[in-house]
């Protein structure tokens, strides 16, 4: 045996033990599995490592000019890959695709791309900004739409008649309405007839097509053109317009429905959409009026009773409008912004702050300022009214889109909002600051920051020595804050609140330890912000030490536009979350030097922010359309991004703005202050000290002496003093002792002396509120989908789980990050075969219940189970979790990376000798291999038994950190290695044994899944042979069978066959021999017989009753009618599903109200006229039965009649027309209210009776079931005689 | 009465020729008659055989375009899907992986900040190619299955090469035209056809011109009005879903028939700071 064959063999095992995978995509996918797909799954788990990239020109698989990792380009390419990214390779530049023979424009496509097609013309400009691509309106026979000449003339060309483009035309909406105002009128022809013919069409149509007379404006049946078309014929939608037309009896389009026909019909000539019924109106639910108006919400459609309102002749105007969650009507296609709080810049006073917060407001001293205001967490979305349904469209996440909106007006003035998500060009702000020879916002960045509708200026002016400006975003983009969650988040956050606690240093270095103090790009972008302002402070004498500049970087209002400037540049600072929540570690104040006071720390400003979430109610922005894109962006090439380019970032590939922040470091004081003195302070971007070089003037006066200093600070807090004679000095005699008094003043006593200090604000990205307790909120509105970003921000222990896989989840990751516990997965393990012995921190055993070897090719389901959150993979070799190319994903991960705690398997051990089953022709060369001799004398038979003899299987798994156990967790099997005497079993059929087929069934294809790899066999005859092998020979119908060891399945080796339905109970009987790799061997098993029974439905499934049928009355319109269908017969004795519709081609819905043989249905919009409705039910075995039933829905508006009066045994007898209520008084007057009522005996039904008494006059009213009653009485009967009755 | 039948007679040689000069009439207007009834149903026949002919290939072709519509609804353009390829970041690249599902760019870029590539340009052009490949190799097939019906019917058939074939999509339908010369003797009359036509009755090229009008917003103006594109097709409606990593994905399906084309679509994205 050489090594080869071992390698096979160890190939052979992963493979074995891979196999059950493929049934459960079989599940997934509904396909017939197959197990190469999952083999291909398998090996092409790529490696995690970054790798360079290199141009592959025109891959294999279609594709032209993609960049692909170096060592996978070759195996893609068709070429040699060229080692550059294809955007320098002169091939793939890209430019439009003119389509010569469709006459289209293909913008944005690589040059090889369109060489390749001969139908493709190459243009440079990739926006197909040229003239062959200039699109216009195309109208082309009584259809219009939008394309470039070019097209118009094929459409033309493929229609057979002529088109016309007109390039003067606007828009696709102009032209739409275009083509809705085309001249029309009637094409009179004749064709030797009495009468003309006509067609109601255009006037090109007529001349080019018809060769008729045109007369515009007429309709066909003008009685002036002596047409063979009369007038009024039918009604129908017309596609492509929105309205109800009148048909004439030619099928020519008429004017626009009205009941009013006359009026409609407008004596022959077209009448305007204007001049029709309710022109202003969408009509729907109109009875009368077929204008209907798709701008308003309404458009043609045919009538559906007992779900539309207003018959038109069998149509309707359908309502397609919707109400949004604010309950506001929203017309069909109207698309409007929502958001999660507030948006784009706003005041900290302008939300309503209330009474508890004024003594938090009174400390910033009214300078609150203004800020962006965008939540943390939060993204902008986009809805739409769609055909009557309100659609979610989420801008892109992290707020790289913003929605915006614009009104629009429609065609009869009506105005509507109109919106779309686009780009947020936050990071163009940015890079305004810093411009030559600018500090800050300078004057060339004020007037682009203005300019640049996703920005505003923050001006900071905390003090004259402390103001500058700072071009910001409106719209702050989100950072990813999973960087910033979990341990790291934690520590980060408890390292900021170091300074105000006891923590100082402690923080720091648990900050550290948290791996979140390195500059990252969202660190940097929040370091911006971080600023140092240094107050001075002056010795008085007298007066001690006192503040004579910027002062006021000590107050509130340092903190508060700090921090709002902070906010604004993302999701940095103290701010709240979409749920009004934060933590406290993204902002933090210090003070360094020996005077003065710290200002208050950002966290107070909290409440504050936290009010403004809840009440600032968002302005949506405007502008920023698909016409104003160019502009907005104005984009030379492909890159969407202006501003990269000068800042050599046109290429960025990868994710994160890393090009921004080395840009601003090269602009080094993109935010600076400009002081009196120019005192810069943090222009550095993302480096942890700044330089800083103040030239402070400080005075000192004392009693007519004025000494001057000149104060140099060059690092922070360490004063140079030299005192300096004035000039003044000099003059008189008191000055000589003038100075020298000073002189000893100020050396002695210190007056006059200035110090620094130093108030820091340190801006960091913004923290997640602790905890995970509000994770769960994140999908509590299903038009506003839980995402990561929106899950991550809820809090620090927040994470999406097994994103896009349909089954994401934002949890709680408390105490997920320690390493997994692995543990046997008891649930899934069938006990009564098998049993987890020997369970240890290290692993298990599985063996049989009875503490045996496993069976060969015994299918076995087991598994593990982690204490936290983890993906879990598996080898057949110790292996590291790292690694991924060298282990397999259990079934929860198969598709895709899936954490969870119940991790699955299933396999089927193979016998030895089945490993080298694929490897010969019979079974002699088995056993000649078998016995071959390899290393250490061992022969290939007792190697391949020691290796089934004891296999492992070992287990990795990784928490939400990627953090995986240290040793590989054991699962050890053992494979009986004797010779395999068990016998095949079926295990599963499908359909499952004793199934009903349909009545009418002939035959039954049917698939059975056998134990092991096996031939079978069935007959429908009983076998009577004892000897098993001539019992299976005898046996004459052969299934199709899967023999190969490696392509088993979750349920085993399939065998498929068609088996006949003759009769009511049919039954099969099937047997199976084992290891088909030994062909006509004796020492092959063969299974029992399987006795396999298919019943065939006894009945027809029938449907016995359908109601109502015949005539039924109501009241009053809209009328509610109750469907009710009776089913028998089939499979289960009536049982079934049934639906139904107004025609037998559609059916409308499913019985809402059903028991299996009774169904119920109520239709509550009905209207008066005649029904044939349509049933259809179907049982378990798929029995069809179909009735209908017809009805005649009638109204009843007359009241009732008496009949007949008489009395007997001194009772009133009233006897009615129908059933009825009847009431009486005796006041001798018609006029009834409910005090003077009497109501007779017996209501509703047709005989009513009162006690009779002679004295009086009985003035009776009475009324039916639906209400009906007469204006005045229904009868009066005065001084009762009864011999008169 | 000699007379009488001699005169009967004496007239009988001029009657004689007379009725030999009818039924010879008669004869030859009978021969007249059946021979232009025998051409007639030999036309017929002929005629019947060559709409037979184009009848049996156009129902074959056709089944075979109808499975590659199919696949190509089911596979987002494709009547195969291409290969898996996976990034350096070990995404997919030319496929979303979306709930299980692999759907496929139709406009896709690797690269932030900028606009998507389409990757089945000419996207008309490209279905066709795509049904012209799955059907040509099945062709063949048609004409054994053709060739065999007439052997069946005992004509002798002999079949060229194909010469053309060509797949247009069209709003009607898919077109599918074949130039490959079959000659059809029998009773020593021979017939050639040059030619054979099929239409399939589809909605694919509709579909197919809003999905291409959906790349065409997308590549110039990163995005698309869905709403207007519906307003502009009635008979189409569009969805459109954007997932968490800003990865758009687009059904467009015929309201009538619910045939829908599901594909995604990445560009013009933007970082996102860490």
């Amino acid at each position: 045996m050489d090594k080869r064959k071992i390698t096979y063999f160890e190939i052979f095992l992963v493979v074995s033990l891979s196999i059950s995978f493929s049934w459960i995509i079989g599940d997934i996918y509904g396909t017939t599995p197959k197990i190469e797909n999952i083999l291909e799954f398998i090996s092409l788990i790529p490696s995690v490592s970054a790798q360079a990239t290199e141009c592959c020109v025109n891959t294999n698989y279609g594709a032209s000019c993609v960049d692909l990792p170096t060592g996978d380009c070759d195996s893609s390419c068709n070429e040699e890959c060229v080692p550059t990214s294809c955007q320098s390779v002169s091939q793939c530049v890209l430019g439009c695709g003119f389509d010569k023979s469709e006459g289209t424009c293909n913008p944005n496509i690589p040059k090889v791309a369109c060489d390749e097609n001969e139908n493709c013309e190459f243009l440079n400009d990739p926006f197909c900004n040229v003239p062959q691509c200039q699109q216009g309106c195309c109208v082309v026979g009584l259809n219009s739409y939008w394309g470039t000449q070019s097209e118009c003339e094929i459409q033309g060309e493929r229609a057979g008649i002529s088109s016309e483009f007109d390039s003067s035309v606007e828009s696709e909406q102009a032209c739409f309405r275009e083509s809705q105002n085309l001249e029309e009128g009637a094409c009179v022809f004749n064709l030797g007839d009495e009468k003309n013919s006509c067609v109601f069409t255009n006037q090109l149509n007529c001349d080019n097509n018809i060769n008729g007379v045109f007369y515009k404006g007429y309709l066909c049946s003008n009685t002036e053109l002596d047409t063979n078309c009369e007038k009024q014929d039918s009604t129908n939608c017309f596609e492509g317009k929105d309205e109800i037309y009148w048909y004439d009896s030619c099928g020519n389009r008429e004017n626009i429905y009205s009941s009013d026909k006359t009026r409609s019909w407008n004596n022959g000539k077209v009448l305007a959409k204007g001049e029709s019924c309710n022109p202003n109106s969408d009509n729907s639910g109109s009875g009368s009026c077929g204008n209907c108006n798709y701008e308003l919400g309404s458009i043609c459609g045919e009538f559906n009773p007992g779900v539309d309102k207003g018959n038109m002749e069998g149509f309707t105007c359908k309502d397609l409008n919707c109400i949004d969650s604010e309950k506001k009507s929203r017309i069909n296609g109207e698309s409007w912004c929502v958001y999660d709080g507030p948006i784009g810049s706003g005041s900290l006073l302008s939300g309503k702050s209330g009474g508890l917060l004024s003594g938090i407001l009174g400390n910033f001293e009214g300078s609150l300022g203004f800020l962006s205001t965008d939540l943390v967490g939060s993204r902008h979305f986009r809805q739409v009214c769609s055909n009557g349904e309100v659609q979610v469209e989420p801008c892109a996440d992290y707020r790289k889109e913003i929605c915006v909106q614009n009104e629009k007006k429609l065609d009869n003035g009506k105005k509507v909002d109109d919106a779309i998500c686009r780009v947020n060009l936050w990071e163009q702000c940015l890079s305004y600051n810093g411009g030559l020879g600018e500090e800050g916002c300078g004057a060339g960045c004020l007037a682009k920051c203005g300019n640049n509708p996703d920005c505003r200026i923050q001006p900071i002016f905390v003090d004259s020595d402390f103001k500058f400006n700072t071009c910001v975003p409106k719209y702050p983009p989100g950072f990813d804050l999973g960087k910033t969650s979990g341990m790291g988040g934690i520590l980060q956050s408890f390292a900021g609140v170091g300074d105000f606690g006891n923590f100082g240093d402690l923080g720091g270095q648990l900050g550290n330890l948290g791996g979140e103090q390195q500059e990252s790009d969202a660190s940097q972008i929040c370091g911006l912000a971080s600023q140092t302002c240094q107050v001075t402070y002056q010795k008085m004498c007298p007066g001690g030490w006192k503040a004579v500049k910027n002062e006021k970087c000590e107050s509130a209002s340092f903190t508060a536009q700090m921090n709002n400037l902070c906010v604004s540049l993302g999701d940095c600072g103290v701010y709240t979350n979409i749920e009004g929540k934060t933590g406290f570690g993204g902002a933090k104040v210090s003070k360094k030097g020996n005077h003065g006071k710290t200002p208050p720390q950002p966290f107070i400003l909290f409440p504050v922010y936290a009010i403004l979430s809840k009440t600032l109610k968002p302005v949506p922005p405007s502008g920023g359309f698909f016409q104003e894109e160019n502009n907005l962006l104005n984009l030379p090439t492909g890159i969407i991004d202006p501003f990269l380019n000068g800042y050599n970032r046109v290429n960025s590939g990868g994710v994160g703005p890393g090009g921004l922040l080395d840009s601003v470091r090269g602009n080094a004081g993109a935010i600076g202050i400009s002081g009196v003195a120019g005192a810069g302070i943090g222009g550095a971007v993302g480096v942890a000290t700044y330089s800083v070089s103040s030239a402070a003037l400080g005075s000192l006066t004392v009693e007519g002496i004025t000494t001057s200093y000149t104060l140099t600070s060059t690092t922070g807090v360490s004063i140079l003093g030299s005192g300096v004679l004035s000039p003044l000095a000099l003059t008189g005699i008191g000055l000589g002792v003038g100075i020298v008094v000073g002189i000893v003043l100020t050396q002695v006593l210190g007056c006059g002396q200035q110090e620094i200090v130093e108030i820091k604000f340190e801006c960091k990205q913004w923290q997640p509120p602790p905890g995970g307790r509000d994770c769960e909120k994140c999908s509590d509105d299903p038009l506003k989908p839980c995402s990561k970003y929106r899950c991550e921000s809820l809090g620090n222990r927040c994470s999406l789980l097994n994103e896009g896989t349909g089954v994401q989840e934002c949890i709680s990751i408390e105490g997920e990050n320690t390493i997994p516990i692995i543990t046997p997965l008891e649930e899934v393990l069938n006990k009564s075969l098998y049993k987890y012995e020997e369970i240890s921190n290290n692993g298990f055993r599985v063996r049989t219940s009875e503490g045996e070897c496993l069976p060969a090719f015994s299918p076995i389901v087991f598994g593990v189970k982690t204490d936290v959150y983890a993906d879990c993979r598996w080898s057949l070799e110790p292996f590291r979790y790292e690694n991924s190319s060298q282990s397999s994903p259990f079934l929860e991960g198969l598709t895709k990376q899936v954490f969870t705690k119940n991790h699955t398997m299933v396999t089927f051990l193979p016998s030895a000798e089945s490993l080298l089953a694929g490897e010969v022709n019979n079974q002699d060369e088995l056993n000649q291999i078998l016995d071959e001799e390899i290393e250490g004398g061992l022969s290939v038979r007792q190697y391949l038994l020691n290796q089934v003899g004891d296999l492992n299987v070992y287990v990795q798994c990784a928490n939400l950190d990627g953090n995986a156990n240290d040793q590989n967790y054991r699962i050890n099997f053992c494979v009986d290695p004797s010779p395999d005497e068990q016998p095949p079993v079926i295990i599963a059929t499908a359909p499952p044994e004793n199934n009903l087929t349909k009545f009418d069934a002939t035959e039954q294809q049917v698939a059975m899944f056998i134990s092991e790899p096996a031939e079978c066999k069935w007959d429908t005859i009983k076998p009577i042979e004892t000897d098993k092998t001539n019992l299976y020979n005898s046996l004459t119908n052969e299934m199709s069978c899967e023999v190969d060891p490696s392509k088993g399945g979750l349920l085993g080796w399939p065998c498929i066959s068609t088996f006949a339905i003759t009769d009511l109970e049919n039954k099969f009987y099937v047997q199976c021999k084992d290891q088909p790799w030994l062909g006509n061997n004796e020492s092959r098993n063969i299974g029992s017989v399987y006795e396999y029974k298919l019943y065939r439905s006894e009945s027809e499934l029938v449907i016995n009753s359908v109601k109502p049928a015949g005539e039924i009355f109501a009241g009053a319109e809209p009328v509610i009618v109750d469907l009710e269908v009776k089913t028998s017969g089939g499979a289960e004795n009536g049982n079934a599903i049934c639906e139904w519709g107004f025609d037998p081609e559609f059916y409308i819905d499913k019985f809402t109200d059903s028991n299996g043989k009774e169904h119920h249905y109520s239709l509550n919009q009905m209207i008066a006229g005649d029904y044939e409705v349509y049933i259809r039910c179907r049982d378990i075995a798929g029995n069809i039965a179909e009735e209908s039933s017809s009805f005649n829905l009638k109204l009843d508006t007359k009241p009732p009649i008496v009949t007949r009066v008489f009395n007997e045994g001194g009772r009133l007898i009233l006897t009615m027309d129908e059933p009825s209520r009847c009431f009486y008084n005796v006041e001798n007057s018609c006029s009834f209210s409910n005090e003077n009522l009497t109501e007779f005996e017996g209501g509703n039904s047709q005989t009513l009776t009162t006690n009779l008494d002679k004295e009086i006059n009985y003035n009776i009213i009475c009324q039916d079931v639906w209400g009906n009653r007469p204006d005045a009485c229904s009868i009066i009967i005065k001084e009762f005689d009864d011999r008169g009755i | 009465m000699d007379v009488k039948i001699k005169g009967i007679f004496s007239n009988s040689k001029k009657g004689q020729i007379t009725v030999f000069i009818i039924l010879a009439i008669l004869l030859v207007m009978t021969i007249l008659l059946l021979f232009m009834l025998y051409q007639n149903q030999l036309q017929g026949k002929t005629g019947n055989t060559k709409k037979n002919t184009q009848g049996i290939f156009e129902e074959c072709i056709n089944n075979y375009v109808g499975d590659a519509t199919e696949l190509i609804f089911e596979n987002s353009g494709y009547t195969e899907l291409p290969s898996l390829v996976y990034s350096v970041t070990n995404v997919k690249g030319y496929y979303k992986q979306y709930e299980l599902k692999d759907i496929p760019y139709l406009c896709y870029t690797n690269s932030n900040y900028a606009r998507c590539v389409p990757q089945a340009p000419l996207l008309i052009n490209h279905l066709e190619k795509q049904i012209k490949t799955y059907i040509e190799p099945k062709t063949e097939f048609c004409f054994e299955i053709l060739s065999k019906d007439l052997k069946e019917r005992a004509y002798d058939v002999r079949l060229g090469k194909t010469e053309l074939l060509e797949v247009n999509l069209r709003d009607k339908g898919i077109e599918t035209f074949i130039k490959k010369e079959l000659i059809q003797a029998k009773s020593g009359k021979e017939e050639r056809i040059e030619e054979f036509n099929a239409v399939y009755s589809t909605h694919l090229y509709d579909i197919a011109k809003v999905a291409e009008k959906i790349v065409y917003e997308e590549t110039t103006f990163c995005n698309s009005d869905y709403v207007e594109i519906m307003r502009g097709n009635t008979g189409i409606e569009i969805e459109k879903f954007q997932t968490g990593d800003d990865v758009k994905i687009y059904t467009v399906r015929n309201k009538l028939t619910k045939k829908e084309w599901e594909f995604a679509v990445r560009g013009c994205i933007l970082g996102t700071p860490s």
